[in-house]
């Protein structure tokens, strides 16, 4: 199989590459989102459980 | 065996050996995915009928095999949820939902792309495509339903049911191509008879397909690893977590 003919593939190289390119691309999207959102939850909770500590001692210092 | 299962329904131990197969299961999808892309691209001969066109399988019939299948993990969690309430059935049904879609719809294209230039048209309403589609509209219909009720139980009651309602679909699509004459060809490998492709294009196949269930499993578990840390973030482990990363 020569480059030329593995490029145009036969003349299917409209349906073919379209085909690939989507597949990976919306796999690639799916592997990523997850990740994202890991790191953002992790964040998210963070912040949360630092804006919450301070409250406690607030809380505290006041009752004194 | 028992102290495992009942470990299986916690979300801690879920959380960690999510955690502990997720490397393994990317790395046999990465590998088997180059595989099958240089094998089913390069090294399978072309087809005698459809010449370079028929390498779309490679990705259009592992899509397709998995749209089904995960809607079978779907039904089957939904029906653990029903019966014995665990909680982690109702995570591994919400996070598979999403990714059935995109094998489903991802079907419908590589499908329609290859139809334009075998079949002369992009689409036709035939049993296989037709109750197809109705998968797609399945899997956003439960996407909807589960997202649309605020109650999280009545959510997961609510779209479980419709889960389990859309199984009757599964067997029509897996035997539309017998039942009915329709412009979709029949299946070239199951599990019961010899495939009737040649070894040269059926392996890279076969690589794609476990390429692909690979990803599924390891996707699915990502996802449902996050689901749990936002479900849990009350328990103690969760915030423990959260302060040593």
């Amino acid at each position: 199989m020569t480059l030329q003919h593995f490029f145009s593939m036969g003349g299917y190289a409209r349906y073919v590459w379209p085909c690939y390119g989507l597949v990976i691309g919306l796999l690639l999207v799916n592997w990523w989102l997850p990740l994202r959102r890991k790191r953002y939850i992790i964040k998210m909770l963070a912040r949360r459980m630092a804006y919450l500590d301070k409250e406690a001692l607030a809380k505290e210092r006041q009752g004194e | 065996m028992w102290t495992f299962i009942h470990k299986l329904g916690s979300p801690k131990h879920c959380y960690r050996i999510a955690g502990y197969f997720i490397p393994y299961l990317g790395t046999i999808s990465i590998v088997c995915f180059i595989y099958g892309l240089v094998g089913g691209l390069i090294l399978a001969p072309a087809d005698y009928q459809q010449g370079d066109g028929f390498r779309i399988i490679y990705v259009h019939v592992p899509s397709a095999f998995l749209s089904l299948s995960v809607y079978m993990v779907m039904a089957l969690s939904a029906t653990v949820s029903l019966i014995w309430r665990i909680k982690m059935a109702d995570v591994i049904t919400k996070v598979s939902a999403p990714l059935g879609a995109t094998f489903t719809f991802l079907a419908l294209v590589t499908g329609s792309l290859w139809g334009k230039p075998m079949w002369g048209t992009y689409w036709v309403w035939d049993a296989r495509l037709t109750s197809e589609l109705i998968l797609l509209f399945l899997y956003v219909g439960y996407m909807a339903l589960e997202s649309a009720l605020e109650d999280r139980h009545m959510a997961a009651r609510a779209s479980n049911i419709l889960v389990l309602v859309g199984v009757v679909n599964i067997p029509i699509i897996h035997y539309s191509v017998v039942w009915w004459n329709t412009l979709h060809q029949g299946a070239s490998i199951s599990l019961l008879n010899k495939p009737t492709i040649a070894p040269s294009m059926l392996y890279p196949l076969l690589a794609m397909l476990v390429a692909f269930m690979a990803f599924f499993f390891a996707v699915m578990l990502m996802r449902a690893r996050c689901e749990i840390l936002l479900r849990e973030q009350k328990s103690n482990w969760v915030k423990e977590l959260v302060q040593t990363t």
